[in-house]
């Protein structure tokens, strides 16, 4: 389209808004040069270009935000305790992918795990735990199966006669840690946990176990210490079941000797994928 | 997009899209409402739109919010308002470019006077606007020319009233 005098408007609309290329712009320029009347209407089109108030802001922009997730470890290792509070590396909860079985080592799962890590240390004042006891319901479970823990596991089971919630308790007592992080800062660490069973009740204490060790809670206001544990339990109990963890369909599968296939869920709780893969019968 | 990238959409658009929402409903409580309304429709939805996207995702929520508002609320006051206000400021000679222009603005049908101020404040191309405004890039140019062309002939007619 040739500029000309009943045009030239849209030549200055396309010229303010950059859609000449240059050799249109050469064409407009010299157009303006033989016109220097149109030179004031150019002008005037140059006005219209607004120019944002940046004096106008949102006056409330943290209201508008979303808090992050946060999420607390709760450490519930079994240790032995030498009565000193010791930094440990606290393992949070993450995702695990159950990989294989084989049957022939005794070994029922290995399992693939990554795991944010946070070092941390502190412990826990025994007011807190008198208080907790009262509070909170005990797994029926005992936390031993692994080699180096089956002293352990003889101990509770044959000479001490302290409930599961007491063991736990005993445990907790040494050092204790809860801490927030974002999630999204914590780095994960690959690692591979085996669990080999001899009778299911290991079995079953080795999957609490696991559980305990993965736990991982957002929060959004502070409670206390007593409520964390307390949803930590529940959410470890929800986790378990939901992805299948439970006696009867462990047994299933663990003697599955028809072709198999592998089924993969995952679910999310808090934020938290967890990956279930496992091979079951057809 | 994670909870942060949302955060940051926050940082980065809040203001922005509260001055375009701003300029059309004419005070800052309504604004805020609007906004507040587009930020949670992006919340909503955070985990579905990618943070690249998320800047006309969030313009797109709250023209829509905007029309909303405007259906609930007839905006007739608001624009017998600014009529007042356009002709007190026409006949005042003293005024300056700047004020006209946003007199001549506020008096633009209002598809025109979003679009321009998409594309001056915001710097939006055409085809941006046009995913916003729900029009084509063709018609968005078209409407860009004649925006500009009534606000330059008002910035003439005012220059030769002084």
């Amino acid at each position: 389209m040739k500029i000309n005098i009943n045009n030239y408007e849209e030549w200055m609309v396309d010229h303010l808004e950059g859609n000449l290329n240059p050799e249109q712009e050469v064409i407009f320029q010299k157009f303006l040069n033989a016109h220097p009347d149109l030179k004031s209407e150019m002008d005037a089109f140059s006005n219209t270009v607004l120019m944002p108030d940046m004096a106008i802001v949102h006056p409330n922009k943290e209201a508008l935000k979303k808090k992050e997730s946060k999420v607390i470890g709760l450490n519930t290792y079994f240790r032995y305790a030498t009565g000193i509070a010791a930094a440990l590396l606290l393992f949070l909860a993450a995702r695990f992918i159950i990989t294989d079985y084989s049957a022939s080592t005794g070994e029922i799962y290995s399992a693939e795990m990554e795991r944010p890590e946070l070092e941390i240390k502190s412990t826990i004042v025994v007011d807190t735990m008198q208080k907790m006891e009262k509070t909170i319901v005990a797994p029926d479970v005992y936390f031993a199966d692994t080699k180096e823990h089956k002293g352990a596991e003889k101990n509770m089971l044959k000479k001490d006669n302290s409930s599961p919630f007491e063991l736990y308790q005993r445990e907790m007592a040494e050092t204790e840690q809860i801490q927030f992080a974002e999630t999204h800062s914590i780095q994960m660490k690959p690692y591979r946990a085996r669990l080999k069973v001899t009778d299911f009740t290991s079995e079953y204490a080795e999957i609490y176990r696991y559980h305990f060790d993965n736990m991982m809670k957002e929060t959004k206001e502070q409670p206390s210490f007593v409520d964390r544990i307390n949803n930590t339990m529940a959410f470890a109990n929800e986790v378990g079941s939901m992805i299948g963890l439970n006696k009867n369909q462990n047994t299933d599968d663990l003697n599955a000797t028809q072709e198999e296939k592998v089924r993969t869920t995952s679910i999310k709780i808090l934020d938290i994928e967890f990956y279930n893969r496992r091979k079951i019968n057809q | 997009m994670t909870t942060s990238e949302y955060n940051k959409c926050v940082d980065l658009w809040a203001d922005g899209v509260f001055r375009f929402i701003r300029k059309n409903v004419m005070n800052d409580e309504d604004a805020q409402d609007v906004v507040q309304n587009a930020f949670e429709v992006l919340w909503k939805n955070h985990e579905a739109v990618n943070f690249e996207k998320s800047k006309s995702y969030l313009f797109t929520a709250a023209y829509h919010n905007m029309i909303d508002f405007f259906r609930k609320h007839k905006r007739t006051s608001y624009v017998e308002e600014m009529d007042e206000g356009a002709k007190g400021g026409s006949a005042e000679l003293q005024v300056g470019v700047k004020e006209a222009i946003e007199e001549a603005l506020a008096k633009l049908p209002e598809i025109q006077k979003n679009i321009i101020l998409l594309r001056d404040y915001e710097g939006y191309s055409y085809d941006e606007i046009g995913e916003i405004l729900e029009l084509s890039a063709s018609q968005v140019k078209v409407y860009i020319f004649r925006a500009r062309q009534t606000l330059k002939n008002y910035l003439v007619s005012i220059h030769h009233l002084i």
